[in-house]
């Protein structure tokens, strides 16, 4: 079901029916139900953790709110984040780890013999672990109260396994979420309509877009030696859009699930490469996740009230621990790196200047960005070296080179037809989101989309959608 | 909320309109040099060529026309099968389309796969009804689904179509009368037991020996000269049990059309191993199956002076 986003509309229009027909009181049971019953469906085997984490999450929350201590706040802090922690560690970096030091070891010409560990990663368990960080955090810090009794229990479950955000976020807060579901979810025509359109949207940029580009990506990652480096250059920019479709894709489609069931939440990615400097790239990018190593690592760090070179030490810990939670591998933690390094020595925001200058701000900023989904998407990092050597050494702009990078789209005839199509559709979505960002005030922010956009997206979603290919990226991570 | 359903419901709508739009009429934007609507626009040929990427591969146009008297076309779609070629003859036949010489690839793996429209290039040619007759035949002989119901009738070729002024421009400049202008093709090895996938190995299909004996019935009905050709296949290929068997399978089915054949112009089987061509020679070859630039000079000249 995770795997494929149609079925999981389908599941939506069952839940919805239902949901609707039970009073409003009653709503909050039926997402419950509907959560548990979609993670059982997903991961049956894990669902027993995944509860019974939130369960122990919840009742260390009570704990630490009744005690006046702060010592002994931080302590049941500490009693309920190490064993969400450990479980995240054995799960996604146990064996990264135990690899990372046995290669280690083995350099250092010292017997390495490791364990390694056969578990399948749970269900979005990434993001469950750290919407119960921040809850637990916030009720120690108390910046909220902790949710008590049945009803409470149960509308934390739903905010944890919400089965919209489950499988690729947004890691929403707590405070947001379980608010609106004690005030009863309830029909919205408003919040019903826009969640329409976010769905239209973001099935838009999933399944016409993102799908379109990834037979190319795949592709040309999985052999690149065997095509010229213009070829490799395209795949690194097409990546950088499959991936924002894919996931800005997924999150327009789970908030606008959510809003269809009456839960409103806050948006996700706002137009990222539009950005005119790394600071503003990740103030646009996966938002939820950025604000919150903001507010959960950087800033109990210190932030920027430290020494300079403390605060060096900060963004870098922040941007590393980023790089790690998207995935147990060097690549992303040399991801992670790049963009910590690129943040220390980058201005603030750039004031509104020239056109031009606007636009070599954005380009410098999203080709950087791309640069750094290279060591995202490689398998490891001798294969991103590779990669970026060979774009460098095998580029030229030669007939064949320009028409053996082509190819790869469909490997016939027809694949300069596939290529333009992509490119159509990539400049289409430029424009809807030009006018996100520079348009005039009636197109810009939270007005979704106008009537021609609704049209062109649907018929593009029919004509053109990608269905073959299922999953999303960022539920990987 | 009465904007947003209005504006998806219209959209639907459109939707339905330019498929079915499509379906009847993008073969009114034919690629000029090239398929099913390019030979009907001829109105006559002398040789006609009907096949797979074998025939596409394996024969070559200028060599055809310098060889042969009169006019050739090579008719060629990737994983071409008799079922389906059957289908295209008679649509071409029915277009008005003259023949006097029928070639027809005798590629055993094709006859021995489920009936299959592997290249969708085929439904741009042609108009509903046919798309209708073809969706029938495969959904009744295979497992095929909703998605695939989909592909077939509704996102099939819309990328072509929608940038038909260019696409037509390349395609148009990559042949001439059906034939491969291309002298550097790029390289589709595949192995030989993957190329098992193209059909079964439970020997052939009834719907494609079925499409064999509709080609030698609308053959003779019309009085043309029928021609069967096996390509030849690099020397590996004959080596392997499977393709030996499903290739014997093929020529008693050829016997078996050929004893009823009562038809007043010529029927013929001819094989790479009736040529006096070297298999052994890997230059001669792109890939297991596919012949080189050179190998289909040299295997066309043979097939001009046996034909």
């Amino acid at each position: 079901m995770t795997s494929n986003v149609m079925l999981t509309l389908a599941y939506l229009a069952g839940v919805l029916a239902v949901f609707y027909l039970t009073p409003r009181r009653g709503r909050q049971w039926i997402l419950l139900a509907a959560s548990l019953l979609f993670y059982l469906s997903a991961d049956p085997r894990m669902l027993l953790l995944a509860a019974g984490s939130t369960l122990w999450s919840f009742a260390v929350g009570i704990v630490t709110e009744q005690t006046t201590s702060a010592g002994r706040r931080k302590a049941w802090l500490l009693a309920a984040v190490l064993p969400e922690i450990m479980v995240l560690f054995v799960f996604k970096y146990f064996n990264f780890f135990a690899d990372s030091a046995a290669s280690l070891l083995g350099k250092l010409g010292l017997p390495a013999d490791v364990p390694v560990l056969s578990l399948a990663l749970p269900l979005g368990i990434s993001y469950y672990t750290f919407k119960m960080i921040s809850y637990n955090a916030d009720i120690c810090l108390g910046k909220r109260k902790a949710e008590k009794g049945a009803a409470g229990c149960g509308a934390y479950l739903t905010y944890v396994l919400f089965f919209p955000q489950i499988v690729s976020g947004p890691i929403e807060r707590s405070e947001n979420f379980l608010d609106q579901l004690h005030a009863g979810p309830g029909y919205d025509a408003g919040l019903f309509a826009e969640g329409l359109q976010r769905i239209i949207l973001g099935l838009f940029k999933k399944i016409v877009i993102a799908n379109r580009l990834s037979g190319y990506v795949d592709t040309v990652f999985g052999a690149p030696e065997a095509y010229p480096g213009l070829a490799c250059i395209m795949a690194a920019f097409f990546y950088s859009f499959q991936i924002y479709c894919d996931f800005s894709g997924y999150s327009d489609i789970a908030v606008g699930m959510g809003n269809l069931l009456g839960i409103r939440s806050r948006k996700n990615f706002d137009c990222p490469y539009f950005s005119r400097s790394i600071k503003e790239f990740w103030s646009r990018w996966h938002i939820s996740l950025s604000s919150w190593l903001k507010d959960y690592i950087y800033i109990p760090l210190g932030g920027n009230r430290v020494s300079a070179f403390r605060h060096g030490v900060n963004v870098l810990a922040t941007f590393l621990v980023s790089g790690l939670w998207h995935g147990a591998s060097w690549t992303f933690v040399v991801w992670g790196g790049i963009h910590g390094i690129w943040n220390l020595f980058s201005g603030k925001k750039k004031a509104d200047t020239g056109l031009l200058r606007r636009i070599r701000q954005t380009l410098v900023t999203f080709c950087g960005v791309t640069l750094g989904w290279i060591f995202f998407r490689a398998e490891s990092l001798s294969a991103a070296c590779a990669f970026l050597r060979h774009a460098v050494t095998g580029f030229s702009l030669s007939y064949m080179d320009i028409q053996n990078s082509i190819l790869p789209f469909t490997g016939d005839n027809t694949c300069a037809a596939y290529f333009l199509t992509a490119c159509v559709f990539l400049f289409l979505l430029f424009l809807y989101e030009r006018d996100r960002v520079y348009g005039k005030s009636g197109q810009k922010g939270e007005t979704y989309l106008s009537v021609f956009w609704i049209v062109l997206m649907i018929l593009s979603l029919v004509l053109f959608g990608v269905f073959g290919v299922s999953g999303f990226l960022y539920a990987n991570f | 909320m009465k904007r947003v359903l209005l504006a998806a419901g219209g959209a639907i709508l459109a939707a339905l309109l330019l498929v079915i739009l499509k379906n009847e009429y993008a073969r009114c934007l034919p690629v000029s040099t090239y398929g099913m609507q390019a030979a009907v626009a001829k109105k006559e040929t002398d040789h006609l060529f009907i096949g797979s990427s074998m025939f596409r591969q394996g024969l070559s146009i200028d060599v055809l026309e310098e060889e042969l008297p009169g006019s050739s076309y090579i008719l060629s779609y990737n994983g071409n099968q008799p079922a389906l070629m059957a289908m295209e003859l008679q649509y071409m036949l029915e277009e008005g389309l003259e023949v006097d010489n029928l070639y027809i690839d005798l590629y055993p793996y094709t006859a021995a796969a489920d009936p299959w429209i592997s290249d969708t290039k085929i439904l741009l040619d042609t108009d509903l009804d046919f798309k209708i007759r073809a969706w029938k035949l495969m959904a009744e002989n295979s497992n095929a689904g909703f998605s695939d119901f989909f592909e077939f009738f509704v996102t099939a070729n819309n990328e072509q179509l929608l940038m038909y002024p260019i696409n037509n421009y390349l395609v148009s400049s990559q042949f001439r009368n059906g034939g491969t202008l291309l002298r550097q093709e790029g390289s589709t090895r595949e192995e030989l037991y993957s190329l098992g996938s193209l059909g079964g190995r439970d020997g052939l299909k009834e719907a494609q020996t079925e499409g064999y004996r509709q080609i030698a019935e609308l053959a003779q009905e019309y009085g043309m000269n029928l021609y069967f050709l096996e390509t030849p296949k690099y020397e590996r290929m004959y080596a392997d049990s499977d393709y030996r068997e499903l290739y014997t399978l093929c020529l008693e089915e050829m016997k078996a059309i050929e004893a009823e054949w009562k038809g007043k112009g010529t029927f013929a089987v001819i094989c790479a191993e009736d040529l006096d061509f070297d298999t052994s020679d890997a230059g001669s070859f792109q890939d297991l199956i596919h012949l080189s630039a050179s190998g289909r000079d040299a295997y066309t000249k043979l097939l001009c002076s046996a034909v």
